[in-house]
């Protein structure tokens, strides 16, 4: 009976040698990374979520809903110990909603971070993963507007870009980057960049009307290649890029039809890639609608047509633009190496888009008053 | 001495000298008489005097009676009585009985026997409506103390000469009448022989509510749940009857018991054949929801809170890490501050005079609640927690199956307390096998569903329309098939 006693004890005890109580941690919010090339030693930054800040209720109590938190290691695995040394609180990763590289780290390959993401059971491989295009100690030591906490901030971000993707989000999930190293297709992550040289220290920053001055903005992409990055994207080939790689189906694009401009928004992109004698031929399928009409004419059949066929040629040159970047950078954007094919650069790739026209919105002709008088 | 008196002083003898047992000797003629005696408590003395002594000595004066020129004997007099429930019987341990069950004895002083006569009081409440069982569509009668008022409100309802009323005497001392009631056409026989048995087999001195009973015959004392369904209302009994079960009345409370159960049984009511069913359907569903929340909710609580943060949502996390910043204890300690305490407030306010009802729900509200959040002992998720798993726990029809879940969810607690998740999971397979090991009656405790019953589903999980509701449950092995 001692002994049954004496192991139920030890039973129980056990259980609680792993409890830790919801105020004991620090919740990590957003995480990012530096990696001096010349030294090798890595700067963490862990930004702590400060709960009692982030609740209406206690107007008495700090002000500052996150804290970053820095130290410098040699190894990665060496940090979660060393925050034994200045927080108070035990580290909680599963949280982190972004983790942000530098860009050298980046140029440095990143290999080693995915790694110790994957290995790791208590961190989640769906975190979203971005670079820095500006110094990040300015960006992680910035507070935003309206998301109280700068991780929850871009993830909103980030999550509103994604609505036009096929999956719902942006293929740019630490899981994601594991999966597409071992392609030859670069794969294209966001670059966060900050508008201003000088961080957003303090919450005074909130008291400030013009969000511009300091706040985060995406700059186009990262080209990484086998877990190394290798150049950058603007914000319109990044388009493109998740444009021909099926991924986004959804996007605005303005057209210049009768001298005037005119945009439109594509959706329902489908995308059909087929591999021939002749070289990869592209069917392109999209069905348009009409968000902005500043022609002064109104909107006939005959219009619609050409505002279609606008689209489509239009459409037709910035791919084979994009094609020729790739070409000319030495990446194969289209992911033409992974389908056996060495010589890639000399396929021949050919667009052929159709287009739709479903609506126009709600009235035909436009409001000339300025231009009659 | 004749043999009367010999018999009156042995039966005095036997009751202890007790001061409300009346002896009166009324003389008939010459040295014959009759002893009339009786319990004052507990018989109508004015019966006594109007229906057994008057006539008697009216006749015996006027000469009338057939014996007349013999001693007075029992059977004699009971011809003068005219009171319909009266027996003729020996021994003076049958005349104590008779009288502590409220009846005049008669005993002539030169004849063997006695004549017994049932002038008991009945001084029992009227009948109300039942208190536990309270309901919004559907007939207010509730049982009362007296197992013949009790009998009476079955026999209104179910007009059937199959309805079978059985007799027991249990308690060696307070000698309860307890009654056994099946159908004959539908009850099956084994269940029958079983109450039977486990009724007959019962060994104790005295038998003061149907707990007692149900103690005795239900077939695993250790667990908490209930295995016998008791209630108040004689319509649910005659529901049980139809479909088979077999019910027992008990003398001197007005909760009657049934079997065997289910338990799926445990989340209807009879009012849910008194509306809709649809209606009833989903305040089943709701019911059983109830249950869940009850015995998971603060469980679960704990263990996400303590072991698991990684499960909730961030903004979640956030809002209860920052109500959590100054609280004291760890969780789960906070939890059983939290629901001892409202223990005790739910004890008190149950057995506290009613006038102070009221003050120790202010008390406990203030404290319990917003005193307790202001001061930082507890948190104010804790708060929600706690309210909605006792609200919860009050939408259980049988009340003994809500103290069952309380227990559960303490259980539940504590083992979430000590290893999370993990430990929460141990106990849901550790309840579950609990509860397919329970019999009730021979019958499957878990059935329909362990072992499956695909035709007894349509008044278990949801409530078909009384159309369709053609089978009797399979579970109670009835006679017959066809309701």
């Amino acid at each position: 009976m001692k002994i049954i006693g004496i192991l139920i004890c030890l039973l129980l005890c056990s259980g609680c040698w792993d409890m830790k109580e919801i105020n004991q941690l620090a919740i990590v919010n957003l995480g990012a990374a530096d990696k001096d090339p010349e030294t090798g030693r890595i700067t963490a930054y862990y930004q702590v979520i400060n709960p009692s800040a982030l609740t209406n209720k206690q107007s008495g109590a700090a002000k500052a809903a996150v804290y970053t938190f820095k130290f410098e290691d040699f190894s990665l695995g060496r940090f979660t110990r060393q925050t034994t040394t200045i927080m108070p609180r035990s580290l909680f990763m599963p949280h982190m909603q972004a983790l942000i590289l530098s860009e050298r780290y980046a140029k440095q390959g990143i290999t080693d971070m995915i790694n110790f993401v994957e290995l790791s059971p208590d961190r989640r491989t769906n975190v979203i993963f971005l670079i820095a295009g500006s110094p990040i100690e300015t960006i992680i030591n910035s507070f935003s507007p309206l998301e109280r906490m700068p991780g929850r901030y871009i993830r909103s971000l980030i999550n509103l870009s994604g609505q036009g993707f096929e999956t719902g989000y942006e293929p740019i999930r630490i899981k994601d980057l594991a999966k597409g190293m071992y392609r030859k297709k670069p794969m294209v992550i966001p670059i966060v960049s900050y508008t201003s040289s000088e961080p957003a220290k303090d919450t005074n920053r909130l008291e400030d009307i013009d969000i511009r001055k300091k706040t985060f903005l995406f700059v186009g992409g990262a080209v990484f290649r086998h877990g190394r990055m290798v150049g950058r994207l603007n914000f319109d080939e990044k388009q493109r890029y998740f444009l021909l790689n099926k991924n986004l189906t959804n996007y605005i694009e303005t057209l210049t039809v009768n001298g005037d401009y005119v945009d439109v928004e594509a959706s329902h992109i489908r995308v059909r890639r087929k591999f021939n004698a002749s070289g990869l031929t592209y069917r392109i399928r999209a069905t348009l609608r009409i968000v902005n009409n500043q022609q002064t004419t109104p909107v006939t059949r005959g219009n619609i047509r050409d505002i279609e066929d606008k689209f489509n040629r239009q459409f037709e040159a910035e791919s084979q633009a994009f094609v020729r970047m790739a070409a000319n950078k030495d990446w194969d954007l289209l992911g033409i190496q992974d389908r056996g094919i060495r010589d890639w650069k000399h396929v021949k790739v050919t667009f052929k888009v159709e287009s739709d026209m479903s609506a126009i919105g709600n009235t035909t002709g436009p409001h000339t008053f300025e231009r009659g008088n | 001495m004749g043999i009367g008196e010999r018999t009156v002083g042995e039966i005095k003898q036997q009751l202890g000298k007790s001061p409300d047992f009346v002896c009166q000797s009324a003389p008939l003629r010459d040295d014959d008489r009759v002893h009339c005696i009786y319990l004052a408590s507990i018989v109508i003395c004015e019966q006594i005097d109007e229906l057994i002594l008057k006539p008697i000595l009216e006749a015996y004066a006027a000469g009338r009676n057939e014996g007349f020129s013999k001693p007075a004997a029992p059977e004699a007099l009971s011809s003068l009585v005219p009171i319909a429930n009266k027996t003729i019987a020996a021994g003076t341990a049958a005349a104590v009985k008779k009288l502590l069950d409220g009846q005049c004895v008669l005993v002539a002083e030169h004849a063997p026997g006695f004549l017994s006569c049932d002038v008991a009081k009945g001084d029992y409440r009227s009948i109300t409506e039942p208190k536990t069982e309270s309901s919004i569509r559907g007939p207010r009668e509730g049982f009362v103390e007296d197992i013949e008022v009790n009998m009476a409100l079955i026999r209104k309802r179910l007009k059937s000469p199959n309805l079978i009323f059985e007799s027991f005497v249990i308690g060696s001392e307070t000698a309860t009448n307890v009654c056994m009631a099946y159908m004959g056409n539908i009850a099956n026989e084994g269940i029958v022989n079983e109450f039977r048995k486990r009724l007959d087999a019962i060994q104790t001195d005295s038998v003061l509510e149907s707990a007692y009973i149900e103690e005795w015959i239900q077939d695993k004392t250790l667990s908490p749940f209930p295995q016998l369904i008791s209630t108040e209302r004689p319509d649910g009994i005659v529901a049980k009857l139809l479909e088979g079960h077999v019910a027992v009345l008990i003398d001197g409370t007005p909760m009657a018991l049934a079997g065997p159960i289910t338990f799926f049984q445990l989340f209807s009511s009879p009012e849910d054949y008194y509306q809709r069913a649809d209606i009833a359907t989903l305040l089943r569903w709701l019911r059983m929801f109830a249950f869940v929340l009850s015995i998971f909710v603060p469980s679960l609580y704990i263990a996400i809170v303590s072991y698991h943060q990684e499960l909730l949502p961030t903004p979640l996390l956030i809002s209860i890490a920052a109500q959590r910043e100054e609280v004291p204890f760890p969780a789960v300690v906070e939890a059983l501050i939290m629901f001892i305490t409202f223990e005790i407030l739910r004890e008190a306010g149950l057995r506290m005079p009613r006038i102070a009802g009221q003050a120790i729900s202010v008390v406990g509200a203030l404290v319990v609640g917003q005193a307790a959040v202001e001061a930082g002992f507890v948190s104010a998720s804790m708060v929600i927690v706690v309210s909605l798993t006792a609200i919860s726990n009050y939408i259980s029809p049988t009340y003994s199956f809500g103290i069952a879940q309380r227990i559960v969810q303490f259980v539940f607690m504590l083992m979430a307390g000590v290893m999370g998740l993990f430990g929460l999971m141990c106990g849901v397979f550790m309840l579950f096998i609990h509860l397919v090991s329970i019999r009730s009656f021979g019958a499957h405790y878990m059935a329909p569903l362990a072992p499956l019953m695909l035709s007894d589903l349509k008044d278990t999980l949801v409530r078909v329309p009384r159309k369709l509701m053609t089978r009797l449950p399979q579970e109670t092995k009835a006679k017959k098939n066809a309701r």
